[in-house]
């Protein structure tokens, strides 16, 4: 029996305060009133004193007495939050590692997940505590998912809303006085400590998943891609393992292998034929039962031509643009320019050594733009611009040397907030923003220089109409929460079509993405695909636990049980029975 | 505020309490009728009391109740006086929190690589610290903030208003601060930043150092180190790989961050580690002065040298190789007739060849080579190279940025031949030597003079100086010429001189032409008089008695050229080439110049146009269409001196100068000399990227992971193989092997710890390529100033204050939680309380009848 709401001293002296107070009051003498009464009376009360004191009237005083000290005694050990099972134990600093990696996700034989009986297991340990005892949860990360606690319900919610995301297992560093929990499927678990407490959730799971699935333009032909795939089998037996290769028009691939235990199935594909899009890996087995491996997306950059509109009088560059392939081009006078109606006919536009007054709604690049409003504020003209730094990381002028292009006039700008991908500050020569559209500037008019003369200017052209198609592979990203690099975007499920909740925090727009499925963020002006998936290393780990055998043995400490809820209930009924008797004059 | 019951069910024993009141209507108990309603009044309320009490009822109060942690960064990068003024500030809040009277909930953690907690502010005076990893210590040699804010987030209490207050210097290297951020910011934490300065007994140190991934071997490569200094001050950098000193140089330091450019020079190709010490005096901390890093020296560039004259070919053989190529000279006659021939170059220079001195599928191979395999081709001129019989409509020039011919006026000029016609010259030589000088004749225009002088111990003009529009005749003069006495030079040339003083023609040269011996004169005083008159000699010495060293001085004093020919059938060959050198259609020579600078060029760096000596020639051409133009000859008319374009996947210069000390004798002495021919050649080179393979190595989270595209020879992916890798860390090896993740791309990772080194080796199909992972150097020696953005970053992200006061940290700014009180333990109370009231009533008769 142990006390939580009292010390344990506070509570036994509050008890033993309780009982004496009763056995004191019990034992006063009632100081009856004064009354004149004849003799024979008086004889009759002394027979009927003598009567009281029979083993009746003792057994009555007796039962009276005790209870008295029931009632009293059970008020107070409920004050003191009194529990059975652990007399004397120190309550506890018990930390719960819940392993929510991805393979805890597998199904057991029940067709629960191994991750909905850690949360039943780990309800258990939250049930076997007292209410004295403190809680904490981490995940598998080793994050603190609710701080250290004794309300234990709010430790179930937490549990209920955790999700197998985390990509490894970090368990916390031993402390003092505090035990630790861990509930896991054992896979990849290498070492534990001894002083942690395991409780394995493991069973063998038919499998078979999606190891890798991803593509790269082939070296000789940056607009043709190739995929890789790789399907592997990861049950505990062989299997017949369907494989299945998709697009937005339907299944381009499909073919049953039968694969033996750890079993791989690979295969590279020519993606010229398709379309573009959404791609799709799938894998298939009968009575699979870890379903976050089973598919995986990526996105194919559209091959569809750009349909580019080309605004200049010179048209100096319309014989390079005509060799570029996938690009469709329509050369327009600017006075024949017309801002587009909401269907606009072009998906970006080229103006050269012009502007017009108001951005179009589509991706743009100007060449020696002449000042408007919605480019940034033009403050002069320098001449003869020798070397000048130029970002040889940005995608624009991949494979470009500028180091020898010559300026003879440029124009100055104030770069704001622009980012400068060829000159600086002072003198932004190349630069891009976002607003009101997205747009890049050269500040210079292509004749005024010899970068027509250069070795890279056709690799430049090709690059800024990659630029203006705007559309690039899917990123990888890890399932659990995603961070892009896309401030303020908008996250859309390109599976389900459904918006996702996003928050941009740290300059990054943050998600959450509990699946396999390829998501486009946008930011208004910017497109980016985001395929989440597993971590190639978890794929082909579900079955590889370091539990032999599937009846993993919950360690438990002796339950406790709370007392007082049942003491105030004891000592209601009794004051409601016992102020009955009182006045029927059964008890005293 | 709100109540909730956690039960309700036992609010159905509530209407039992009727029994109670029942009964003491029916009461047998002889009390005071009011006294026995204080009895049953107090136990009526003690069991409302126990009963509500056993529904668990919760009070839910909003308020501001604090809950504090303060995470003080004790890591080897802050200042011991910036945390002693920390925890004094704790303190202070700390204190300040208590008298307020709140029931502020405080946290005590210290941090660095990890976190450990402090009962109170003074107990992070004597907190155990070790600069490594240490089991109850504070790991200073690392600052992980993250994690240090999720250990914060755990202590603190449920049911309050979280604060964190980070007192640091913001330079964490370990943990992901963003993600950390996200999930205060999920909780609803405010962070409140406080900067702590910087250790500031360090005067300067290597900040970073970013190397190339490969670069040449025997080229500099530039490279950049971060220092950062205190103060400015003087201080040397040297670059070490091993036990070699790569370079040494001496920098002013200013105070603050900034980025150094070296260029030193790795010798041999392969890994090299390099080590980058920084050197200043009174530096007190000298640990942080290093900076490690690895990168692949590519083999030497190598180029074929072909010099149309070799035994000048000492200057450009002696630039480039202490330039750090790898030179190979070769005869013009003897280069390879396939492009493939030129593989195992990455240029070509062609110095000064006589295009009829390279076969013509030798030539189309060197044009397939510069197009379709990347190779670089440069083309020094000379006196070879220049006419239309030259390079003009050959694969050579299709290949060049400029055409070999010049649109140019021919010169007024007036040339003499002063043939030998002593015994000697019988036979074929003055036969050959005649055709010579018709063909000479035939190529003069009209307006310009020619002259033929025919000498043996005496002398006579067979055609005086006359226009050469009198083709028919002169030619009917050289025709009767006959060979007769031994020979003597000088008179003849006497008489050349002083006949060509009478012509008024801008140009006048002289071919002097002979195959004995003569005899002894003033010659020089002679020759070099003439040349004084701008009178120009080139002589031609035929066959072994020639007088070849006096012929040759007589080329030199005279400013000419000096031909020795075995074989009497090259005169005519000769007579041409002078002529039309004399000519100046494709030759310009004579007047010295100094090259303009017509764009400024990567090749020209280091090199300042005023430094840049005369050159006295250079061969005309006409540019091509983008054709880059980096030097011209100036004036109304420029010519290309040096101009360059790309052909095909390679690239071509052509330099209408020599390399040599006939027209660039001053460029000899020029210390832009080397420079210039190293920085022009190392840019038109090919470039070795698409041969080196993508491999790559880097640490991350604790393991190695290898990367490794692989592409076939046409440039396709190469799939489906399984290429190993084999990593050596301290000597002890393993094999990795690789798997395929993408196409053609191969990976795996291994564990390494930061603190190894690991060399990771590929055994590729031709050579095996090696790289390196240095052990990651220790953040926490870099003692930078606080980062305050990136503290202040951190605050405003969650809502917090950066450097805020202790009032504003204490204050709760409108932020409220929700705490729910247990109520029960109260009414238990209350019904004890009053059943023991209730047990007194019983025995003390409290009202009595009588009052």
């Amino acid at each position: 029996m142990t006390f939580l709401g009292l010390s344990q001293t506070m509570g036994w002296l509050l008890a033993a305060g309780t009982a004496t107070a009763i056995l004191v009051i019990f034992f006063l003498r009632i100081q009856h009133r004064r009354a004149l009464v004849s003799s024979s009376i008086l004889w009759e009360r002394v027979l009927e004193r003598k009567k009281r004191r029979s083993l009746i009237e003792w057994l009555r005083r007796l039962l009276s007495l005790l209870i008295a000290l029931a009632i009293g005694l059970a008020l107070a050990l409920a004050f003191g939050e009194v529990e059975l099972g652990r007399a004397g134990r120190e309550p506890r600093d018990v930390r719960l590692v819940v392993d929510n990696r991805p393979t805890m996700a597998a199904l057991m034989s029940d067709g629960r997940s191994r991750l909905d009986h850690a949360m039943d297991r780990a309800g258990e340990l939250l049930a076997g505590g007292s209410s004295a005892d403190r809680f904490t949860v981490y995940d598998a990360a080793g994050i603190v998912v609710a701080a250290a606690t004794r309300d234990r319900d709010a430790v179930r919610e937490v549990l209920a809303e955790m999700r197998p995301t985390a990509r490894s297992l970090v368990l916390p560093l031993a402390e003092d006085g505090s035990e630790t929990w861990l509930l896991t499927d054992g896979v990849g678990a290498a070492e534990v400590p001894a002083d942690v407490r395991v409780v394995g959730l493991y069973e063998p799971v038919v499998n078979a998943g999606v190891t890798a699935f991803e593509i790269r333009p082939q070296p000789t032909d940056p607009y043709r891609y190739e995929a890789f795939l790789e399907v592997g089998n990861f049950s505990i037996d062989a299997r017949a393992v369907t494989i299945t290769l998709r697009d937005g028009a339907g299944v381009q691939f499909r073919r049953v292998v039968d694969l033996e235990p750890g079993g791989l199935y690979r295969n590279t594909f020519d993606l010229g034929p398709l379309d573009g899009g959404e791609l799709r890996a799938e894998a298939a087995v009968e009575g699979d039962g870890y379903a976050l491996d089973d598919r995986a997306h990526v996105w194919l950059p559209r091959t569809a031509p750009v349909r580019l509109a080309y605004v200049s009088v010179a048209r100096g560059l319309e014989s390079l643009l005509r060799s570029v392939p996938h690009l469709e081009l329509s050369v327009i006078d600017p006075s024949e320019y017309a801002s587009p109606a909401a269907e606009d006919p072009f998906d970006a536009y080229l103006f050269e050594g012009w502007a017009p007054p108001e951005s179009p709604s589509r991706p743009v690049v100007l060449l020696g733009p002449p000042p408007v409003d919605w480019l940034p504020a033009h403050l002069g003209v320098a001449e003869a611009v020798g070397v000048f730094p130029f970002d040889t990381a940005a995608p624009l002028l991949r494979h470009v040397d500028l180091h020898d292009v010559a300026i003879a006039r440029a124009r100055v700008v104030d770069p704001l907030d622009a980012a400068i991908l060829a000159g600086d500050a002072d003198l932004p020569l190349i630069l891009s923003g976002l607003r009101p559209t997205r747009w890049l500037v050269f500040n210079f008019a292509i004749a005024d220089t010899d970068l027509a003369q250069s070795v890279g200017f056709p690799i430049l052209v090709s690059n800024l109409v990659e630029w203006l198609r705007g559309d690039a592979p899917a990123r990888s990203v890890n399932l659990g929460t995603v961070a892009i690099d896309l401030p303020g975007a908008s996250v859309r499920d390109l599976s389900t079509g459904s918006a996702v909740d996003a928050r941009t925090v740290g300059g990054r727009t943050v998600f959450r993405a509990d699946a396999p499925a390829l998501y486009l963020a946008t930011d208004g002006t910017r497109r980016m695909h985001y395929a989440v998936r597993l971590d190639g290393s978890e794929r082909s780990m579900v079955n590889a636990s370091i539990f032999e055998s599937p009846d993993a043995q919950l360690e438990s400490p002796a339950a406790a049980r709370s007392l007082w809820p049942l003491l105030l209930g004891v000592a209601a009924v009794l004051l409601l029975a016992e102020g009955l008797t009182y006045h029927r004059r059964i008890t005293v | 505020m709100s109540l909730s019951l956690t039960h309700s069910w036992p609010l159905l024993l509530l209407p039992a309490v009727v029994l109670l009141w029942w009964a003491r209507r029916t009461t047998l108990i002889e009390f005071h009728p009011r006294q026995i309603d204080l009895m049953v009044g107090a136990r009526v309320v003690a069991f409302i009391a126990a009963v509500l009490a056993m529904t668990q009822p919760v009070l839910y109060r909003t308020g501001s109740w604090m809950a504090v942690a303060y995470v003080l960064d004790v890591s080897q990068s802050v200042d011991p006086r910036a945390i002693e003024d920390g925890i004094g500030w704790v303190e202070d809040a700390v204190a300040q929190g208590a008298s307020q009277g709140g029931d502020e909930a405080t946290h005590l953690l210290a941090f660095g690589g990890n976190t450990v907690a402090a009962s109170e502010p003074d107990a992070f005076r004597t907190l155990r610290v070790a600069d490594g990893v240490v089991a109850g210590a504070v790991d200073r040699s690392a600052t992980d903030l993250a994690s240090a804010l999720d250990r914060a987030v755990a202590a603190l209490p449920p049911h309050h208003v979280p604060r964190v207050v980070v007192l640091s210097d913001g330079r964490d290297n370990a943990g992901d601060l963003a993600a950390a951020v996200e999930r205060l910011e999920l909780d609803g934490v405010r962070v409140y930043a406080r900067p702590a300065s910087a250790r500031r007994e360090d005067g300067a140190w290597v900040d970073q150092v970013a190397v190339p991934d490969t670069v040449r071997a025997g080229a500099p490569f530039e490279f950049d180190v971060g220092v950062f200094s205190r103060e400015a001050a003087d201080a040397t950098l040297r670059v070490t790989s091993g036990n070699l000193i790569l370079l040494t140089e001496e920098v002013r330091l200013e105070a603050g961050s900034q980025e150094i450019r070296l260029l030193p020079i790795v010798d041999d190709a392969g890994v090299v580690d390099l080590q980058i010490e920084l050197l200043v005096e009174g530096d007190p901390v000298v640990a942080n002065n290093t900076g490690r890093a690895t990168t692949v020296a590519q083999p030497k560039l190598r180029v074929l040298y072909v010099e149309g004259v070799p035994e000048r070919s000492g200057y450009l053989l002696s630039a480039l190789t202490e330039g750090g190529f790898e030179v190979e000279v070769a005869a013009p006659f003897n280069l390879p007739v396939s492009a493939l021939g030129y593989e195992r170059f990455d240029a070509v220079i062609l110095s000064d060849v006589d295009a009829r001195m390279i076969d013509q599928g030798a030539m189309i191979s060197l044009e397939s080579w510069v197009s379709l395999f990347g190779g670089g081709l440069v083309v020094v001129g000379g006196e070879s190279v220049f006419g239309e019989d030259g390079y003009q409509d050959t694969a050579v020039e299709r290949a060049m940025p400029v055409w070999f011919k010049a649109e140019r006026e021919p010169k007024d000029l007036a040339l003499v031949i002063a043939l030998d016609k002593s015994y000697s010259m019988v036979g074929d030589k003055m036969a050959m030597a005649k055709e010579a000088s018709k063909a000479a004749v035939e190529l003069l225009e009209d307006e310009q003079q020619f002259g033929l002088l025919a000498f043996d111990y005496h002398f006579y003009w067979p055609v005086p100086i006359q226009l050469a529009s009198r083709r028919e005749r002169i030619v009917e003069r050289i025709a009767s010429i006959e060979a007769s006495s031994p020979t003597n030079i000088y008179p003849a040339l006497e008489d050349v001189y002083l006949s060509l003083q009478t012509t008024d023609a801008e140009v006048k040269h002289v071919i002097l032409l002979s195959d004995g011996k003569t005899y002894e004169d003033d010659y020089e005083t002679l020759v070099t008089q003439m040349r004084e008159d701008e009178i120009t000699v080139s002589a031609v010495a035929v066959g072994d008695k020639a007088d070849r060293e006096l012929l040759s001085a007589i080329a030199e004093w005279g400013g000419g050229r000096f031909y020795f020919i075995a074989d009497p059938t090259r005169v005519p060959e000769i007579f041409v080439d002078e002529t039309q050198m004399a000519q100046g259609i494709t030759l310009e020579e004579g007047e010295p110049f100094v090259p303009q600078w017509v764009k400024p060029v990567e090749a020209l760096a280091g090199i300042e146009p005023e430094d840049m000596p005369e050159l006295s020639g250079y061969v005309r051409t006409l540019p091509k269409d983008n054709a880059e133009i980096v030097l011209d000859s100036g004036g109304d008319e420029p010519d290309p001196i040096l101009a360059r374009w790309q052909y095909g996947l390679g690239r071509s210069v052509f330099f209408a100068s020599d390399a040599k000390n006939r027209w660039a004798a001053e460029w000899l002495e020029w210390d832009g000399f080397a420079k210039l021919w190293t920085q022009l050649i190392r840019e038109t080179a090919r470039t070795d990227d698409f041969r080196e393979p993508e491999f790559t190595v880097r640490r991350e989270d604790g393991l190695a992971r290898v990367s490794l595209a692989l592409l076939d020879d046409r440039g396709r992916f190469r799939n489906a193989e399984r290429p190993a890798v084999t990593v050596d860390v301290g000597g002890e090896e393993r094999e990795l092997s690789l798997h395929q993740v993408a196409p053609g791309l191969y990976e795996a990772s291994t564990p390494l710890a930061a603190e190894e080194e690991a060399s990771v080796r590929w055994n590729g199909d031709d050579a095996p390529f090696e790289r390196h992972l240095l052990p990651a150097p220790n953040a926490e020696d870099r003692y930078l100033p606080p980062d305050t953005a990136r503290l202040r970053w951190l605050a405003e992200a969650t809502g917090g204050i950066f450097d805020p006061s202790v009032e504003r940290l204490l204050d709760p700014a409108g932020q409220t939680v929700v705490r729910p009180t247990r109520l029960w333990p109260l009414l238990a109370a209350l019904a004890l309380a009053l059943y023991l009231v209730n047990m007194l009533l019983r025995r003390v008769r409290v009202i009595r009848t009588d009052s």
